[in-house]
């Protein structure tokens, strides 16, 4: 330990010093005990104590709430969010997702950095991975909810309307000899539809979390997720809220995107050109939205909703500082468009406008 | 009025492919549809279960307006076998229609039994067109309709199915229900019904009650021009068939008068052929001008 302290201080120094590098290497042993014992509450709460005992205590910084709006990475929100979901972990004595250290987190809010050394280290650590079961069904939802689940799905049911043989010969001509409302059919097919990929969706949870508890653990279900607020303001979510959340929201995706295939099919009568036809509408509606993200009634445009994760933690809301964007507006959205798109379906089955082919008289 | 169907006209794009149809049936019977293909069957069809919008007109099932999915319990259409979902179970959609309409479960077995379907346990997709006939005719009948309506029942059949079908279907007439039937199939029209709508072009060409008792004679003789100028100075109405045969309705003239006349002028009788005046034979009058002078 010698050799490390500098031999040109004073004795007084060196006490400090040797008290100092004695205290970092408690320090050490009891993460290494507790990582060994799985005891996250007192690891989190060593990183709990550094964090008070700084040279600017976090609970000082944020009742002075400076620092707030500097870009450069560590910000207070950072700062404050990291401290704020490793105390929640503590409380719940909740495994974190290593890596957990302070360069092992940022928010939308670090555009900055120091320097070029910090911004890779910081973009290497903030990637975290976790095998448990929770976890992994975090990262699957992250891949799923969004235009690529969309697509799956799509490509999955899609034909539910157009092998019913709409406009040729079909069972839909059955249905239709049969006493029930034309309405009540296309609204059966949609929440048929709709339940079959709840079941889809709950198979893919079940797998994941099966594969996920198998090879490593369960995970913790009230493993914080960071929401984004206005003015810098921040709320803890648990996981199992966030997952349920985004569930909810990607069905109102998948509704929506059934009711344009519907209203396509309708149109069309066959199940390519359908299809073909609404994801080439998904894809140029969230290509066009993206450029009028800025415009008063964005909020009001569904293709901007299609980023679930990013809509639940208010991330793309704090981004474009509009919070107008929000969860509860895009079940709203979704659920208009696609009441819209579902009339305008029903209306043209209604009036049957090319129902049979000529050559059938 | 179980049908009421007044001046319905029904276009595609510029073209109008029924136009005017009239049609009232106030007291249960048998009526066939018939035309050659292209004649708006099927369309007319379509047109009263509301499965193709009209263009103008009004269509009434059993007092009810056509569009009003209701007539559905006491209508019923049996239509192309596309309609059926191939991976399904006859009895499933026996099941789906009994769970639609209200009727009890047990209701599929006597219905099964009176077709002759044993196989309701399989999948569609692996049924004959026979088999396919004789579940959509069960499935038309589990309701007990009022108004039967048929297009095409008979395709695909054999000769057993053929006429196990059109014993149900008088069955069903003697019970008390309408039929409506359209089919190619003239002979087997010719045993369910006299009551036909010729159709063509869109337009029903002629409303026939047949009167089956009533005899027709094709007639070979020695001399047919000369046969045919007595005929003709007599005003005695007659056509000459494509083999040159004499061809007349017992209506207009008597068998034996017309034996007298050839006998009195010399010409010698060298067959007779004695028919009735059926579906077909009014078809081929109609379509193809056979027959006529």
């Amino acid at each position: 330990m010698n050799n490390l302290i500098d031999s040109d201080k004073n004795d007084e120094e060196i006490i400090e010093e040797k008290l100092y590098l004695l205290d970092l290497i408690n320090e050490s042993e009891m993460k290494v005990n507790a990582l060994k014992e799985k005891d996250w509450k007192t690891l989190l709460d060593i990183d709990l104590k550094e964090e008070e005992n700084s040279m600017y205590p976090i609970e000082n910084e944020i009742k002075k709430r400076d620092g707030y709006y500097t870009s450069t990475w560590p910000n207070l929100f950072t700062r404050e969010t990291r401290y704020k979901m490793n105390k929640w972990m503590a409380e719940r004595n909740i495994q974190p997702v290593f890596r957990y250290d302070f360069i092992s987190w940022m928010t939308i809010y670090d555009i900055a950095f120091q320097d070029e050394i910090i911004e890779e280290i910081v973009k290497i650590r903030i990637v975290k991975y976790d095998s448990s079961g929770i976890s992994f069904l975090n990262h699957v939802s992250q891949y799923i909810f969004g235009i690529v689940g969309a697509i799956f799905f799509l490509f999955l049911f899609g034909d539910i309307v157009t092998k019913e043989g709409y406009g040729k010969y079909g069972p839909i001509h059955f249905l239709k000899t049969m006493p029930i409302h034309r309405g009540k059919i296309l609204i059966s097919k949609l929440i048929t539809i709709l339940l079959v990929s709840m079941i889809t969706l709950l198979i893919i949870t079940i797998f994941s979390l099966l594969l996920g508890t198998v090879f490593d653990r369960f995970g913790d279900l009230d493993y914080p997720v960071l929401i984004y607020g206005e003015n810098y303001t921040h709320q803890l979510i648990e996981m199992s809220s966030f997952l349920i959340q985004s569930v909810l929201l990607f069905l109102m995706v998948l509704l929506f995107c059934f009711s344009l295939l519907f209203l396509f099919s309708m149109l069309t009568k066959t199940i390519l050109p359908a299809l073909g036809l609404t994801i080439v509408t998904v894809y140029i509606g969230i290509t066009f939205s993206e450029n009028a993200i800025k415009s008063s009634f964005s909020s009001l445009n569904p293709f901007h909703y299609f980023t679930v994760p990013k809509i639940i933690t208010n991330e793309l809301a704090a981004s474009i500082n509009n919070f107008d964007f929000s969860f509860t507006r895009g079940l709203l959205v979704f659920f208009i468009s696609s009441l819209i798109l579902f009339s305008l379906t029903y209306l043209l089955d209604y009036f049957s406008i090319r129902h049979f082919k000529k050559n059938r008289l | 009025m179980i049908i009421h169907i007044e001046n319905l006209k029904k276009r595609y794009k510029k073209e109008w492919v029924l136009k005017g149809i009239n049609i009232n049936v106030d007291t249960p019977q048998i009526i066939a549809l018939v035309g050659p293909n292209g004649s708006g069957k099927t369309t007319l069809l379509n047109c009263m279960t509301n499965l193709l919008s009209i263009n103008e007109g009004k269509v009434q099932l059993v007092g009810k307006n056509h569009n009003d999915p209701s007539i559905f319990k006491e209508v019923s259409y049996h239509q192309d076998n596309r309609i059926l979902y191939g991976h399904l179970t006859g009895y499933d959609h026996l099941k789906f229609i009994c769970n639609v309409q209200k009727i009890p479960l047990k209701a599929i077995d006597p219905v099964c039994e009176r077709v002759g379907i044993n196989y309701l346990k399989k999948q569609v997709r692996y049924y004959s067109l026979g088999m396919k006939q004789h579940l959509l005719l069960a499935m038309a009948i589990i309701n007990q309709p009022k108004l039967l309506l048929l297009d095409e029942p008979l395709n695909g059949l054999d000769p057993t199915s053929a006429i196990t079908m059109r014993n149900i279907l008088l069955d069903l007439y003697a019970e008390g229900t309408t039929i409506l039937i359209s089919s190619h199939n003239l002979d087997e029209i010719d045993r369910l019904t006299n009551t036909i709508f010729f159709m063509k072009d869109g337009s029903i060409l002629e409303e026939s009650l047949l009167d089956l008792n009533n005899r027709h004679y094709e007639v070979l003789v020695s001399d047919w021009n000369k046969a045919k100028q007595i005929l003709n100075e007599k005003g005695i109405a007659f056509s000459v068939t494509n083999q040159n045969q004499i061809a007349f309705s017992e209506n207009d003239l008597n068998l034996q008068t017309f034996i007298h006349l050839m006998n009195d002028n010399e010409i010698i009788i060298e067959d007779i052929d004695k028919k009735k005046i059926g579906a077909e034979k009014r078809y081929q009058e109609l379509f193809e001008g056979i027959g006529s002078t």
